[in-house]
């Protein structure tokens, strides 16, 4: 008889050490490595790399808050650095063709991240979990006040008279990139691309039309620095998306191919960034981890007075955009 | 009497010969590699990753951007696609500025799925210059 209750009770025991285990990765720090710790990515490039006065107050509070050492906020934002650049490995396999292209890379985007918190969770030791409880309620208020601070910049400038009326300019995020020249932009839409390239062949009969009138270029306006960068060429395509050609409505007479929904002038991945529209993701379905609207070379970020590497939101002017 | 007909056969296929032999045959045109280096695709495939370039995820942009930047051929090019080994993709462009044709052949050196860059593997002029 006691023999029966001991093994009842061992066993007992062990279902409930299961329960715990099983329970404690629910419930805490999700440990596996396909799972994001905050549910989406960390935004340490974001956070770190945005020149906005607000961000850069936001990381001073983060270091406050947390008492962070300057080693450690320095290897944070090397870190985010890190975040926009670790995505390319991946195996060559004939069965990847097969698979859901952007559903694979996607894994391969939260194998990275995971990678990236690994490295987080071993700088910050036992203040990780605050860590990661101060970035997910800063990203839920960077993206409420920046959706504000948007439309407020709007509004002013609506409101002003003259050439800074927003008829045909719009406040987006700017990221860079190496372009083929040193001095070019990047924009969302590829029949931009090609009609500066002259690449007719490419461009269909029924919108070739509207893109008649090349060289297409865009004047950037950094309200930061009060610098601009005029008649800068479109030369690629981007950033995330390829027929998002924002600065037209979905009724213009050259309308906007796709994402009709959302407002004039809003880029997709910003909408797709700050407000989860297509599930946070591409025209491609990949997943999108920057606001961006507009890509600038070194060269165009360095006239505006952005370092290397550094994004921000900067006016673009388009009014010469089919 | 019949040795000169046989002169004349002979003569009529030698021309005949000289004229087809001319004519350039492209499958026996070679083709030039083109030196790729990983770590730059890799590089470049990050880049296309975080949303810049993505004219590179597009074949015919990165076989347009060959003709212009490396054979410094720019301008209207009429396309036509070709026969590419597995994974690959095959092009033969007609540039409208001049009477050459260029095939390329296309692979995807770091990924093979529909968000891997592409880059020219090789290419051959199989008309005029």
């Amino acid at each position: 008889m006691k023999k029966v209750i001991l093994v009842a009770l061992l066993a007992c025991f062990t279902f409930s050490v299961f329960l715990i285990g099983n329970t404690s990765k629910s419930g805490g720090i999700v440990e596996s490595a396909n799972e994001d710790p905050w549910e989406q990515v960390e935004n340490l490039n974001y956070l770190f790399w945005t020149a906005d006065e607000k961000i850069e107050n936001d990381v001073k509070k983060l270091q406050l808050d947390l008492s962070l050492t300057g080693k450690q906020m320095e290897k944070l934002k090397e870190l985010g650095l890190q975040e926009g650049y670790l995505f390319s490995e991946g195996r060559r396999c004939k069965d990847d063709a097969a698979k859901d292209d952007a559903v694979t890379f996607n894994q391969r985007v939260d194998e990275t991240f995971a990678n990236i918190d690994k490295e987080v969770r071993v700088l910050l030791g036992e203040k990780y979990n605050d860590f990661c409880k101060w970035i997910k309620t800063w990203w839920e208020n960077e993206k409420m006040y920046r959706l504000n601070w948007l439309a407020e910049k709007e509004k002013k400038s609506k409101e002003e008279i003259g050439i800074t009326s927003t008829d045909d300019r719009e406040l987006v995020y700017a990221t860079q990139y190496n372009g083929y020249t040193n001095l070019e932009i990047a924009l969302p839409d590829k029949y931009v691309k090609f009609a500066n390239l002259g690449w007719w062949d490419d461009i269909p009969d029924s919108i070739e039309p509207y893109y008649s009138n090349p060289p297409y270029t865009a004047n950037v306006y950094y309200e930061t620095t009060n610098k601009s960068v005029l008649n800068v060429l479109v030369r690629e395509v981007g950033p995330y998306n390829e027929d998002d050609n924002y600065w037209d409505s979905a009724t213009a007479s050259n309308p906007r191919r796709m994402f009709t929904d959302l407002a004039l002038g809003e880029p997709e991945a910003e909408a797709a960034k700050l407000r989860g529209y297509n599930d946070g993701k591409d025209q491609f379905g990949r997943v999108v981890n920057q606001p961006a609207g507009v890509d600038l070379t070194e060269e165009v970020a360095a006239q505006l007075r952005l370092a290397p590497q550094q994004n921000d939101w900067v006016w673009v002017r388009y009014s010469d955009l089919p | 009497m019949i040795y000169r007909k046989f002169l004349h056969v002979i003569l009529i296929l030698s021309i005949l010969l000289t004229v087809s032999g001319c004519k350039q045959n492209s499958s026996n045109v070679p083709w030039v590699e083109v030196n790729i280096n990983l770590d730059e695709a890799k590089t470049l495939q990050s880049e296309v990753d975080n949303g810049h370039r993505v004219g590179e995820i597009d074949p015919v942009q990165v076989a347009h951007e060959f003709l212009n930047r490396k054979l410094n051929i720019p301008g209207d090019t009429k396309r036509k696609e070709i026969k590419a080994g597995e994974g690959e993709k095959g092009y033969r462009l007609t540039p409208s500025s001049d009477g050459r044709m260029v095939e390329v052949i296309l692979f995807q050196p770091v990924r093979t799925d529909s968000t891997g860059i592409w880059v020219v593997k090789k290419y051959r002029f199989i008309e005029g210059k």
